[in-house]
């Protein structure tokens, strides 16, 4: 499907309580945009829980469960498998959690689900941060980044470790599809989307979603560090697919500096640190693209 | 295969509770091995695998994921299964709280097993008293029969409109679930009478009728949800006691409902006991008895809800009462001890809180008998300087 012809509006209503700026409330109406309403749909405590999940304003016009922090894949590996007992077919089952209750108290959970190859649908949507508790760092905060449990003060200069690599771990499960997306690239975007809709078995889409309070940018700069963060490869675009991994697109590794000073959380960086993370971004491409070179998995 | 007729068999309560299940044939069982609970879930795995029970059967990666398929199962609109014990049930504790919060009539069996530390595998009810407070009816079987009987009638409650809240059934661990027993089993026909198949009639997902489940409700609407899950509580107590009737009826076996008593017409002295404990007690009141002493046990059977009026009214006419605890409120007494004073209050009577059988260390008949003397001491004392007596426990002086 082309963008243009996405409905307008999807089972994600308007009207919800995110911050000015916010792009998971973007993500999650884009994604059902694509799904359509024959989907159910699951979310851990996180911003998205609060911005479009509390009554009597709820903004999922399908069928919405909403668990604990840890267990996002096992609460869709119970939706899924019921639908399955109960014969009904065509129904797509959406898990979709931050970073936080991802890559670090819901990964037991969601290698589990991987592992099963559980017919589900995980979105993460990857704001780099605990944002709804007020910006703390999670597992998957980008080394050198300024938060609340990660100060610049003294000898502190922010994030003191890199972020884990959800995709490569769900990769090592031999998932049955791992993607990364960004809604800079929205055709990219409907396309894995629309692929991850029509296969079955356990399938993993992580899309960076740029915070604005968390990030400390400015509400309209979203689209903007989307877009920038794909062409100097601080965010890649990968698809790992039928045992094969792609890298969807080669960065230049241009302006990073610049991308990361329109940043209030890496404002502060030194040097050093520049040099730290454009050698972590430009190994991580590099492991990314060796993978991707390999006939096939398994 | 297991028999399609009526049959009965020596068995584990394990086994029995696992036999159960495929009669109960819920649609999704999760589960997670620990022990003394693991042959349930390794006889389900085998049932599955036979075709004695067609559910999806989910290998879950640990007790807090097992949960959590089970409780979105059910809010999907299938019956679900599981069975965990101690540190698995701890673990799962969050989402035993949201199923309880989200009315989901799952079914679980807890093979009770000292919560650490210090650690240990032995029977004790310091896994499901931690739980009593997660709005999931709690109730404990003396033997391996109850159990069987008790999942069948588990399900049947939990998933009453009057009800819709989560079961624990309780059952010690190793002196029920590794001990073989004589069981009878229904039939499946017997079984599909009283207990038919399910179908979900509250909220539950489906994409031609959405509703959500479990979301965020601010002040201005929580407290008229909790109060319904109280009001289901209460409720619960009449199913249980139809559902009981129904049940001994149907099959010759009557519980009692809530509590049971025995030969306390009399009775001067009576202890309230729970689980496995029961059968040792009434043995001991048989021996006294024939001694002449007026003595009775009340076996307590559901401890969520607490049948506060049944038990003040069991307990009416003795002249001192003991509870049995297998477990303890560290800074308080036994936690059955608590909700038995409670429910005296207007009764004022001498009573003694009996901590035993910790970490599972055995209760013997002398350590019944040990109660029943200690409980003459105290007939018609105004005041108990301290009710708590640890039986059988090396440095304590009782």
């Amino acid at each position: 499907m082309k963008l243009q012809e996405l409905p307008d509006e999807g089972p994600y209503v308007s009207g919800d309580s995110a911050c000015a700026g916010c792009m998971a409330s973007n993500i999650a109406h884009n994604v059902l945009r694509i799904l359509g309403d024959r989907t159910i749909a699951s979310v851990p405590p996180s911003c998205m829980s609060v911005f479009a999940g509390t009554f009597p304003n709820l903004n999922w016009n399908i069928p919405y469960f909403h668990m604990q922090f840890a267990n996002t894949a096992a609460t869709v590996t119970g939706i899924s498998r019921a639908l399955k007992a109960q014969g009904k077919e065509g129904i797509v089952v959406l898990g979709m959690a931050g970073d936080g209750g991802t890559g670090d108290m819901g990964l037991q959970s969601l290698s589990g689900a991987a592992q099963r190859d559980e017919n589900i649908l995980y979105i993460c949507y990857n704001n780099q941060g605990y944002e709804n508790t007020g910006i703390q760092a999670s597992g998957m905060t980008p080394i050198g980044a300024w938060s609340n449990t990660t100060p610049v003060r003294n000898h502190n200069t922010g994030n003191e470790y890199y972020p884990k690599d959800i995709p490569r771990i769900l990769i090592a499960h031999e998932a049955t599809y791992v993607a990364t997306a960004s809604t800079a690239d929205i055709n990219d975007f409907i396309r894995k989307i629309e692929r991850a809709k029509e296969i079955e078995g356990f399938r993993y889409i992580e899309i960076l979603s740029v915070c604005t309070p968390g990030w400390d940018v400015k509400t309209h700069l979203g689209p903007q560090l989307a877009r920038e963060a794909i062409d100097t490869g601080f965010w890649l675009l990968l698809e790992y697919d039928k045992r094969k991994l792609t890298v969807n697109h080669d960065p230049k590794f241009k302006g990073l500096k610049e991308f990361l000073k329109k940043q209030g959380r890496f404002k502060h960086m030194t040097q050093d640190q520049f040099h730290i993370m454009e050698e972590h971004i430009r190994h991580r491409y590099q492991v990314a693209k060796s993978l991707s070179a390999l006939d096939h998995f398994l | 295969m297991i028999p399609r007729e009526k049959y009965t068999d020596m068995m584990t309560a394990n086994k029995a509770v696992a036999i159960a299940v495929t009669r109960a044939r819920p649609k999704v069982v999760a589960a997670y091995p620990i022990s003394p609970q693991t042959d349930i879930v390794e006889h389900l795995a085998d049932y599955v695998a036979q075709g004695n029970l067609k559910a999806e059967y989910v290998r879950a990666e640990g007790e807090h994921s097992a949960m959590t398929i089970c409780a979105a199962a059910q809010g999907t609109g299938v019956r679900t299964f599981t069975a965990t014990a101690s540190q698995g049930l701890a673990y799962m504790h969050e989402v035993v709280s949201a199923t309880g919060g989200m009315r989901l009539p799952v079914v679980m069996f807890v093979a009770n097993r000292t919560l650490m530390s210090p650690g240990g595998i032995w029977p004790e009810y310091s896994d499901s008293m931690p739980e009593r407070d997660a709005a999931w009816l709690q109730l404990y079987v003396e033997d391996n029969q109850e159990a069987f009987d008790m999942i069948l009638q588990a399900y049947k409650i939990a998933e009453d409109s009057r009800v819709l809240l989560p079961i624990m059934v309780c059952g010690d661990g190793y002196i029920l679930t590794h001990t073989t027993d004589k069981v009878e089993v229904l039939s499946i026909d017997e079984v599909d009478e009283f207990l038919p198949s399910y179908k979900a009639e509250h909220a539950y997902l489906d994409v031609d009728r959405p509703t959500a489940q479990g979301i965020i409700v601010p002040p201005e609407y929580h407290m008229e949800l909790k109060y319904q899950m109280h009001r289901a509580m209460q409720d619960a107590k009449i199913v249980i006691k139809e559902i009981n009737t129904e049940y001994g009826d149907k099959f010759g076996r009557d519980y009692g409902g809530l509590l049971s008593t025995y030969r306390m017409e009399d009775a001067e002295r009576a202890i309230v006991v729970m689980g496995s404990t029961v059968g040792t007690a009434r043995q001991v009141v048989d021996q006294l008895r024939e001694k002449g002493e007026k003595v009775g046990l009340v076996k307590l059977r559901f401890f969520r809800p607490f049948p506060n009026e049944e038990i003040a009214e069991a307990l009416k006419d003795v002249k001192a009462i003991g509870v049995f605890d297998r477990s303890f409120s560290y800074g308080s007494t036994g936690q059955v001890f608590l909700e038995v004073r409670n429910a005296l209050y207007e009764v004022k009577k001498p009573i003694l809180n009996f901590i035993a059988g910790l970490g599972g260390r055995d209760i013997r008949c002398i350590d019944l008998q040990f109660m029943y003397n200690k409980l003459k001491e105290v007939e018609g004392k105004e005041k108990i300087e301290d009710p708590l007596v640890f039986v059988n426990t090396r440095g304590v002086t009782v």
